[in-house]
């Protein structure tokens, strides 16, 4: 049966599964600002515009962050950029742009050019990364988050220990979306050197291991095999768990006192995708390295 | 040659962190003692300053597990860092911190290897100042004071500046780890990216002079390590690694891959030091306006420095100031941490 899916949902659903007490309570506050979700119409990219429309991702996505009780409005703008990325400033608002979707479309028709499920799977996962990576740095700077470290390593660190939340069908999707992606530019751009250096976005191959890292110590039996089979390096493997409790702890510290906590099981129990990638044998995701294999049930 | 060296050593290590008139018993001045952050001695009365490697229990080289006499080539830098009291001075240093855990502090031969640096460790509570670390930063400082036309540095540096600043630069980075872990500070970014910003940031508290040394000690390690041991991946030179390590190991073939090579905790050297250099400009403009004029920092990674520099402000403000005695602080600043040799530019 031929299933259908929905695209680029963002989710900055605050899920803290460690934490079966409730959160406490988003800080004293009476009104907390809004969440708004604009379409820029769009000359280069018609059909990306259109397909996000027509899927409701804005009605989703501010679904989906409705837990959040920030104390100033957040505006997501998606448009016409002339760029992959618009970095934010503060204030807002959050940029997605239509050119950097499009990128992850062709590169995704690049890697899978006959398998069109695995195809859309990279697109929605990839996708989901980046709203969920630029989403990340709006809430940074609306609660003034101390960030240690550079920003866009913790917007993904942030943005990956969301999509380790909503259950392993989330989590393959987003995970195995985001590093084949993120592989395939690594493979094919030219390698980095020098100056490229002072980017202060990290190189696409740093931010595969970063992903994947934290994947890996957030879900072993999904993502263990990342650890077994050396994709990741043991001097790396060591540290995945450190990583992973690091942004557990951040979070809880500095963003879970926002987050409303009877709003967060609705979205929690909201399915989120109506297809599973681990029941399409012709995904090629069983096969992926970085997804795993499941360890087997011992015998009784 | 192994009498010129030790003498260097001692010479460069006689010339490091200078200033307090320090007592002839190795303790710290009652004004600036912390009693959660102490000299972990091996033996009664060494001062922090032990006379063997660190003993590994769990190291698969037998001879590792117990500890091992220091390595005679580095007898010389401990007596030096001895006289110079050099942990002493750094746990005054940090003396202003008030920590709800004991923070130990020695030095020692570490593992036994001659590329062995300081470290912190967050099972024992302690940092751990390996000797061997002084003769690598005197290797390279020797190579960038004589090569600073080629390497085109963009501010003349002397041997001693750059071996002052970079170890206090390593001690710092190394300090960073020990307060992210010592008060539970929230790291959203990569933790060593962390650390380095918070050695530089510190730097940058102390004044034009002592910014200078620090930060250059560091951006300079790191651009000896991009350019001469071709650190960045893809361009990887065997001569980071142990000169005894199997290429057939599997972490060594990863670090000589031009993909595996980013899976690495750290930045890439050449990251490092943009990094540092961006939140030096960041922090003072005054201070570092010449590395901008010899374009050592990209026009578009300027342009974000300052955001970098208050990111770092904020962080510090939120995380660790609370946990500052301000009264011990003034005293702190009020010291004079490095010897006028060593501040001055070359």
């Amino acid at each position: 049966m031929k299933r259908t899916f929905r695209t680029a949902t963002v989710t900055f659903c605050l899920i803290f599964p460690v934490l079966a007490a409730a959160a406490a309570p988003a800080r004293g506050q009476t009104s907390h600002g809004k969440i708004t979700v604009e379409y820029g119409s769009s000359a280069a990219f018609a059909q990306i515009a259109a397909d996000l429309k027509e899927r409701k991702v804005s009605e989703e996505l501010q679904q989906f962050l409705a837990p959040l009780q920030l104390p100033k409005d957040l505006k997501i703008t998606a448009r016409d950029c002339g760029a992959q990325t618009v970095p934010y400033t503060p204030g807002g608002p959050v940029t997605i742009c239509y050119d950097s979707i499009a990128q992850i479309v062709e590169e995704a028709k690049k890697i899978y050019p006959q398998d069109a499920f695995s195809k859309n799977l990279v697109i929605t996962g990839a996708t989901i990364e980046v709203v969920l990576h630029e989403t990340a740095h709006a809430i940074f700077d609306i609660l003034q988050v101390p960030i240690w470290g550079r920003e866009d390593d913790a917007a993904d660190r942030l943005a990956a220990l969301l999509m380790m939340q909503f259950g392993e069908d989330m989590e393959k999707v987003t995970i195995y979306g985001t590093t084949t992606y993120f592989k395939a530019l690594a493979d094919s751009e030219k390698a980095w050197s020098g100056s490229d250096y002072a980017n202060r976005a990290a190189p696409d191959a740093q931010r595969y291991f970063n992903y994947l890292c934290i994947a890996a110590a957030a879900d072993p039996s999904i993502f263990g095999g990342a650890l077994r089979t050396g994709t990741i390096p043991q001097f790396r493997a060591a540290d995945c768990s450190h990583e992973y409790q690091q942004i557990v702890t951040a979070f809880y510290l500095r963003i879970m006192p926002y987050v409303d906590p009877d709003a967060m099981v609705k979205v929690r129990a909201t399915q989120w995708l109506n297809w599973s990638p681990g029941n399409a044998a012709s995904a090629g995701t069983q096969q992926n390295p970085n997804l795993g294999n499941a360890p087997t049930p011992a015998k009784r | 040659m192994k009498a010129i060296v030790q003498a260097l050593m001692l010479t460069i290590v006689a010339c490091w962190l200078p200033g307090l008139t320090a007592p002839a018993a190795a303790q710290v001045p009652p004004e600036f003692s912390n009693p959660k952050i102490v000299l972990f001695e091996e033996q009664k009365g060494d001062g922090g300053y032990w006379t063997t490697t660190l003993p590994d229990p769990q190291n698969s080289d037998s001879s590792r597990r117990l500890a091992q006499p220091i390595s005679p080539g580095r007898v010389a830098v401990r007596q030096a860092m001895m006289q110079r009291h050099v942990l002493e001075e750094y746990v005054e240093f940090l003396s202003p911190l008030r920590l709800p855990r004991t923070y130990r502090v020695f030095a020692s031969d570490c593992s036994g290897n001659a590329w062995d640096s300081p470290y912190y460790d967050s099972a024992n509570r302690w940092m751990n100042m390996c000797y061997s670390f002084i003769g690598d930063a005197a290797a390279k400082a020797d190579y960038l004071a004589e090569n600073q036309a080629k390497m085109k540095l963009w501010t003349p540096v002397s041997k001693e500046q750059l071996i002052a600043g970079l170890f206090a630069a390593t001690v710092l980075h190394e300090t960073g780890h020990a307060i992210f872990d010592l008060l539970s500070v929230p790291v959203f970014g990569r933790e060593e990216d962390a650390a380095d910003q918070m050695a530089a940031f510190i730097a940058l508290q102390f004044g034009t002079e002592t910014a200078r040394t620090i930060i250059k000690g560091f951006a300079y390690y790191w651009g000896y390590e991009a350019v001469v041991d071709k650190a960045d991946p893809g361009a990887v030179a065997m001569s980071i690694f142990s000169p005894n390590a199997a290429t057939e190991d599997s972490d060594t073939r990863c670090l000589q891959d031009a993909f595996c090579a980013f899976s690495d905790m750290h930045g890439t050297a050449s990251q490092r030091m943009y990094n540092t250099l961006c939140l030096a400009y960041g922090g003072d403009h005054a201070a570092f306006q010449d590395l901008i004029d010899a374009h050592w920092l990209p026009p578009d990674r300027v342009k974000n420095c300052d955001n970098e520099y208050r990111q770092a402000y904020l962080a510090f403000s939120k995380t660790i100031y609370p946990f500052i005695d301000q009264a011990q602080m003034a005293k702190v600043k009020a010291q004079q941490w490095f010897q006028p040799e060593e501040l001055k530019e070359k």
